[in-house]
Formats: C-alpha cells, structure tokens, sequence
C-alpha cells in the first residue's frame, strides 16, 4: 500500500514537471495593436552567473526598466559555456514581448570558434546600453611603461613575456590583435576569467593581461597596476594618464558593448516599446554616474547605428579567428 | 583595534541584529535542503538589499553565507544528501555515524567543527588579511596543481581494503564525468556529441543531488516495505569531552588553516577545501582505515574546513577586490550596486563596510553556533520520520533546487540521470567517495596543469624546482606510495601466503 502512494506522489511530481515544461513553450497568443503591454513581469536573461560583471549592468538597467515600464524585471542567470546556454534558451523563448536577453561581443567569438551556430542576427537586436573598453595592463613595478617598449622586448625576446590570458574570449582575440598590429610575439598562458588573472599579474606569474577599463580601474587608483595601452578612440575619463594604443601607433580599438535582444519575431511595437525604455534607462542621471565611475562608456544606440556597429564587430572578430585559424577543427 | 570594535558596535542596534539573525536563520534552512544553496538565496535577496543602507544590506548577506555552509551538514549527516556541494565530505562519515545510532554526536561535531573553522579563519582574516594576501598571491598554477594533485592520490585508498581497483575506477569515471563541455582552455566544444545544451557540461550540483539525493531515494523505494531496524536517536556521545577536544586538536587546526587557504584561492570554494581536508586528515592519521567508516576525525576535518572557507574568501575580497568564491563574487557584485568599488583602496576608503563585514563575520558565526546547538535535537527528530513521508518531499526539493540552481530543465534530466548512475554504482559496490573526488578536482587539476606547462614552455620541470610546489609533490608521491604497498602489494602477498600455506591440504 505504502508503495503505491509513494509512486503515485512521485508520478504526480513527475506530471507537474512536465506541465511546467510543456507551458514553456506553449506559443503566445497572436498580438493585437490594442493589446496592453506590459500586463506581467518581463523576464531578463542573463546568460552569465549572478555576480559578474554583465550581471551587474543587467541589474543596474532592470532596476530602472522596472520603474519605466510598471511591471517587475526578474533578472534569469543562466550560466555556462561563456554565455551560449542562456542565449540558446532566449533562442528557445516566445517570441510574445515578455522575455528580453542581454550579451556582450561573446555572442561573436561563440560563433566565430563555432561553439554556437548563431550570432546576434538569431534575434530581434532592441539596444546597446553601455560599453567599456580593453585594456592592456601590468604591475606597477613592471619594466615596461607602454606598449611599444612592451612590443620591443617582446619582438627582441619572442615568446618569452608572458601574458595572462583567457583563450577563446574577447581578451584573447584584442592580444592577437595587438601582436598582428606590433608583430611582437607574447607567451600565451590560459589563466581564465578576470579575477584569476588579476591574481596572477599582481603575484608576479605573469607579465601583462588584457583588461576591461571597469576590472583595472581600482588597481590603477591604489598604483598596484599600470595601464600601458587602452584600445578605445580617445582616452577613458578616470584613466586619463593612460594612452590609447592608437596614440602609441597601433590600430587597436576593442570595445565591449551590452547588446539587449528579445526572441526574432516579437511583435514590433513590443521590441520599440522596450527600446525607447532601454532608451530612458540610459538616460537616467544614476546610471549615467555608476557607468561613469567604472570607467565606462554610458553609450546608447539603437536600430541602424546599432545594426552597422554590431555587423562591425562581428566581422573584425571572424577576420582575427580566420588568420589565427581560431575554431578550425 | 578601534575600527573593528565600530564594526561590532553597528551589530548592537536592533535593525542590523534583526538583519544578521534572519540571514543565519535562512541561511541555515536553505544550506541545508538540498539543492538550494547559498548563492541562489544571496543572488534572490539581492534586490531585496537595494533599499536599504550598504552595511545592512552586508549584514544581511554575510549572515546567509555563513548560515548556508554550517547548514549543509544537516542532511549530509542525517540523509546522507549533503545540503550544500561544501558538504559532500561530511556524509563519507557523518552518515555512517549516524547509521550507528551517534547521530547526535555526528551533528555536534559538525556543529562545533563548523564554529571552530569558522572563529579561526575569522581571526587570520582580522590579524592577517593585509600581509596574507600578498604572500598568498605566490600561489600560481604550479603550486595549485601540486596542491590538487595530492588531494587526487588519495582516491586509490578511499574504498577500504581490497578496493584498490575499484577506488581508482571510481575516480576515473568521475573525472570523465567532468569532461563533457567547452574545453576550459580553448573553448571548443568537448564531448557534447552536438548538443548545445551539452556545451554547459555536466553541472556539479546536478550530479551530486543526482548522486547521492535521487540514487538514495531510489534505492529507499526499492525495500520501502521491508522494515529496517529502526536506529533511534540517542544523545549518546552527544557531549563532547575535553579529552575529545584535546585529541583533536591538531585536526581544527589544520583544517582551519587548510580551509583558509583554499579559500582565499581564487574560483575555489569550500568543496574543495573540505576534500584536501579530509585527505589531509585522513594520510597524518593513525587510523586512516577508519576514514568513511563513522569516524570523528572524518566529520571534522570536512566540516572545519568549509566554514573556514569563509574567512579565507573574504581576505582577497576586501584586501584586493578579487572574489575567492562563487558566493564572495555575489558579494562583490553587491557591493557595486551600492556604489562601493571594491579593490585595494577598500580599507582606506570605506573603512566601515571592511570592519563591519569582519564583525558580522564572527556574530554571524556565534549566532549559527547557539542556533544550531539549540534547534540540533528537533532536526535530528528528522532521521525519525517515515521514509513515505520523507521522500516526496525530498525529490520535490531535489527538483526545484536543480531547476532554480540554472533556470534550465537540462540539469533536472541531468540530475535524474545521475541518480540512476549513481544506484547502479552502488549496487556494484563501487566507492561514492573516489568518484567525488574524481569529479570535483579534476577541472582544477586539469586548468592549472595547462596552464602551467603554457607557462613554463611545456616543461615539467617548475613542478619540482618552486619549494612549495615540491612539498606537495613529494606528499602526494610519499601517499601514493604508501597507499600501493597497504592496498595492492600486502594483501597479494598475503594472498600467496595463504595459498602457498593451502596448498599441500588440497
């Protein structure tokens, strides 16, 4: 007898998942131009665990969509495979207005190693809301103050600096970058994601890494690091002394922008809806501040600029993935 | 001296006694069913933390940290489900003990273990932070290989005598487990046969719920209507002696500091504290063949060690602004939104947020203790309850907590796959344990070794020269060594003794 309530009660949990499952994926009702919206809480995909720095500007902008559009943001993290199971599932969500997902250039360099088949053309592209820029960093006591000194010890001694790097992600691609625009040849050592390779620039273990200008700035205030090259157009308020790399000869620009998407072939009044918001958010005196002092860029685009810029950079990363045979089997 | 005693006297206003009290609570219950684990509860109450004041707001996420590690010994030892991956050692012998009528016993050690890692690691986190973190920066790849590698030997003694084969098996199988994937170093897809969903591999708490929750239940269903002996609870051993705390002393110690130690390594947390503490424990032993058989030193080593995870993850938060664990890195990220950068200028800049982490660090850690203590003998009363009651409930939590862990339902499939798997193991008599340590350290193992061999140029050479890289390779070669002649070569001799002494009966 017990046996059987006991099966019967796991029958039932095993029914409720599958109805959960099933409702899913369910398709959305056909929208109608008067239907209001946003009636229920719009979902924002996170492809990267909470905490990150993507999951940070995530919050920060849902914070203040919430307050725009009147219905709740719930932040969805779902980590894995630098990004491409959470984009998968925005792939897989309805297409009805209520589930938006956020990536950065990784939705790129995922296609170009061919760990996803799609890019952001998979979607419904809504606005870039934020950027910041690569840099080239070291330890303060470190021989080298910029980059072409950097560049002649490396081409005098090739393969012999070391430098941290996370291979397969945006820093890895900007350090080939900079090695095709000097023809220096740094050592390569896969240490991973930023906090590692902070750890291990300030333990000595290796010589230099690339950066984000958020990660290095509080290193940069305490002089525990230098800056020796930034890969923007023009330098970065709050990392003034730091030069570009253009300024110093070479034809690096690596920026990393927060691209928001919906599912392809949500309706458009819902997709124009939320970008005007994103629109607002961006303009939000708070965020313009908390952007500001990470030394980031509080950039906003949207529609065709967004579209060429996006288009940009996806061809700049497969042109380094072609040379340096990257995603070859 | 006089910042800290601030930091304690911001914790006597009701407000922020309330906030500490309600983490440690929560933290406590969530750590301890299985499947939630503290960084979802910390990563849910997040929003919840944007109205209020930033040192609140800490108050209130540091006290849930600590309550969800201390929480998980709770199930690992009653149910032999650990409560949080932090305590999948505690169940190698806090099960075990339980089954032998001590569970009582079981849950005060690991109540007091949980205390005394905690308090150590609080006071190198306040004496040292500063000076430690920058000597602790010496770590590199090399050094953590070493490390890793010593812990990973250990899985050819862990099933007993006469199991050498099968332990290294074991171990094998859960390093294969830990392949499928994007390969860590290049990227590329790994053994995931084509599958997108594949590209997450096979996610670690998944697999362990899927392990020891599902393949526990199903093996409870498989004999529900035989009646078991029933064990009662009793508080037989539940004191401990001064003779026991005098015993053990060296075991907190090393725990405490091996803890602290792994937890100031950055992307490690108290899983992997708890297991090089268990096997650091189990090879200055003297009586390593107790090790999963119900013993003390088992149950403290683990549980020392994760909670002194804590504090040694907090040292390059707030000295460096680097995250020493899956938790501190929410941590950190909440830190931001309250427009606090972390970094090296912390100290100097919000000198009240540092003490006040440090000071809720310690109550946080007092309170779980006298909580813990108080509540051991009602949830104790849990071993009691009827298994058709139970295991409902338990696989509804095993579900939920897998789902909510990534929003996605692969890993309930994944989870419900390992059970089965894990059942199978069990019916042949395969060590749970070896495939534990198989499948947690594994990754570490294998970054680390890439890693430094990019380094070095693809010479092994470094892994002997660095000092601290030595110790640990001589460690792990002194254990290996041990472990073939207790486990392969003596029992064949023996072997051959005896058949040789047989032979002229025959």
């Amino acid at each position: 007898m017990k046996k059987w309530g006991v099966l019967l009660l796991i029958f039932l949990v095993f029914q409720g998942m599958l109805f959960a499952e099933g409702s899913r994926e369910k398709s959305a009702p056909a929208a109608t131009t008067q239907e209001a919206y946003p009636v229920r809480p719009v979902k924002l995909i996170v492809p990267y665990a909470a905490g990150g720095g993507t999951d940070l500007i995530g919050r920060m902008v849902a914070q203040k969509l919430e307050q725009i559009i009147g219905q709740p943001v719930p932040i969805i993290n779902i980590g894995g495979a630098s990004g491409g199971l959470g984009m998968q599932e925005l792939l897989k969500s309805p297409a009805d207005g209520y589930t938006i997902g956020m990536d950065i250039i990784n939705i790129w360099t995922r296609k170009a190693l061919k760990t996803n088949d799609f890019g952001p053309e998979a979607f419904d592209l809504l606005a870039q809301c934020g950027t910041y820029y690569l840099v080239e960093a070291t330890r303060f006591a470190s021989p080298y103050k910029n980059l072409k000194e950097l560049a002649e010890a490396a081409k005098k001694q090739p393969d012999s600096i070391q430098e941290a790097t996370n291979i397969g992600a945006i820093t890895h691609f900007t350090t080939l970058s900079f090695m095709d625009a000097t023809g220096a040849k740094l050592r390569l050592v896969h240490i991973g994601d930023g906090a590692q390779r902070i750890t291990s620039v300030l333990g000595g273990h290796v010589e230099t890494t690339v950066m984000g200008t958020h990660e290095v700035l509080p290193y940069y205030q305490s002089k525990e690091m230098r800056v020796l090259g930034v890969a923007s157009p023009k330098r970065i308020p709050g990392l003034e002394d730091a030069p570009t790399m253009a300024e110093q000869g070479m034809d690096v620009v690596q920026p990393v922008d927060y691209w928001f998407y919906m599912p392809k072939g949500s309706p458009k009044e819902k997709v124009s809806y939320i970008t005007d918001a994103l629109e607002k958010v961006m303009k939000d005196p708070e965020i313009i501040r908390k952007m500001s002092e990470m030394a980031m860029e509080p950039s906003f685009l949207r529609d065709g600029e967004l579209l060429k810029r996006v288009d940009a950079q996806g061809k700049n990363i497969f042109a380094i993935a072609e040379k340096h045979n990257l995603g070859k089997k | 001296m006089q910042e800290i005693l601030s930091g304690f006297a911001h914790l006597l206003a009701p407000l922020p006694m309330f906030y500490v009290i309600i983490g440690v609570v929560l933290g406590i219950i969530v750590g301890a069913i299985p499947g939630l684990s503290g960084s979802m509860l910390i990563a849910l109450a997040l929003p919840l933390t944007f109205y209020m004041s930033s040192l609140h707001a800490m108050d209130l996420l540091v006290a849930m940290y600590v309550g969800s590690i201390s929480g998980g010994l709770i199930t690992a030892i009653l149910l032999r489900i650990p409560g949080t991956p932090s305590s999948i050692v505690t169940t190698f012998d806090g099960y075990p003990m339980a089954r032998q009528g001590k569970a009582g016993r079981a849950l005060m050690l690991g109540i007091v273990s949980s205390f005394i890692g905690g308090l150590v690691s609080w006071a190198i986190l306040i004496i040292a932070a500063p000076p430690l973190s920058r000597f602790a920066l010496q770590f590199g790849s090399f050094e953590i290989f070493s490390l890793v590698l010593a812990a990973l030997v250990l899985i050819a003694g862990m099933g007993g005598e006469g199991a050498f084969f099968r332990s290294l098996l074991a171990g094998f199988i859960g390093l294969f487990v830990a392949c499928p994937g994007l390969d860590p170093v290049t990227s590329t897809p790994r053994l995931t046969f084509g599958s997108v969903q594949m590209t997450g591999g096979f996610g670690l708490l998944p697999v362990l719920i899927g392990m020891f929750g599902i393949s526990q239940i199903i093996s409870d269903i498989t004999n529900i209507e035989q009646k078991l002996e029933k064990i009662p609870f009793t508080f037989r051993g539940m004191f401990l002696s001064a003779a026991d705390m005098k015993k053990s002393m060296g075991n907190f110690i090393r725990s405490s500091l091996i803890g602290t130690w792994v937890g100031f390594l950055p992307g490690i947390g108290g899983n992997v504290g708890s297991i090089i503490a268990y096997s650091a424990a189990q090879s200055s032993s003297k009586n390593p063949e107790e090790f999963g058989s119900g013993c003390d030193e088992g149950i403290i080593a683990s549980e020392t060690a994760n909670n002194a995870t804590i504090g040694g993850a907090f040292i390059p938060l707030l000295t460096l602004g680097i995250p020493g664990s899956v938790i501190t890195a929410i941590l950190m990220g909440a830190l931001i939104l309250h427009d606090i950068a972390p970094g090296p200028l912390l100290f100097k800049q919000h000198p009240d947020i540092v003490y006040g982490i440090m000071a809720v660090v310690f109550v946080a850690n007092l309170l779980m203790f006298v909580i813990m203590l108080f509540a051991s003998y009602g949830i104790a009363k849990i071993i009691d309850i009827p298994k058709a009651f139970m295991i409902p409930a338990i696989l509804l939590f095993c579900v939920i907590g897998t789902f909510a862990l990534n929003n996605r339902f692969f890993d309930v499939w994944i989870m419900f796959g390992f059970g089965l798997f894990g059942f199978l193991l069990e019916k042949l008599n395969m060590p749970l344990g070896p495939f534990i340590i198989g499948l947690v350290l594994s990754p570490f193992a294998e970054i680390h070794l890439r890693s430094a061999l990019m380094a070095s140029g693809g010479s092994l050479l470094p892994f002997v020269t660095r000092p601290i890289s030595l110790v640990f390779v001589v460690i792990s070669l002194a254990t290996l060594a041990w472990t073939t002649r207790k486990s392969l070569l003596l029992p064949y001799f023996a072997r051959r003794k005896s058949l040789r002494q047989n032979k002229p009966a025959i």
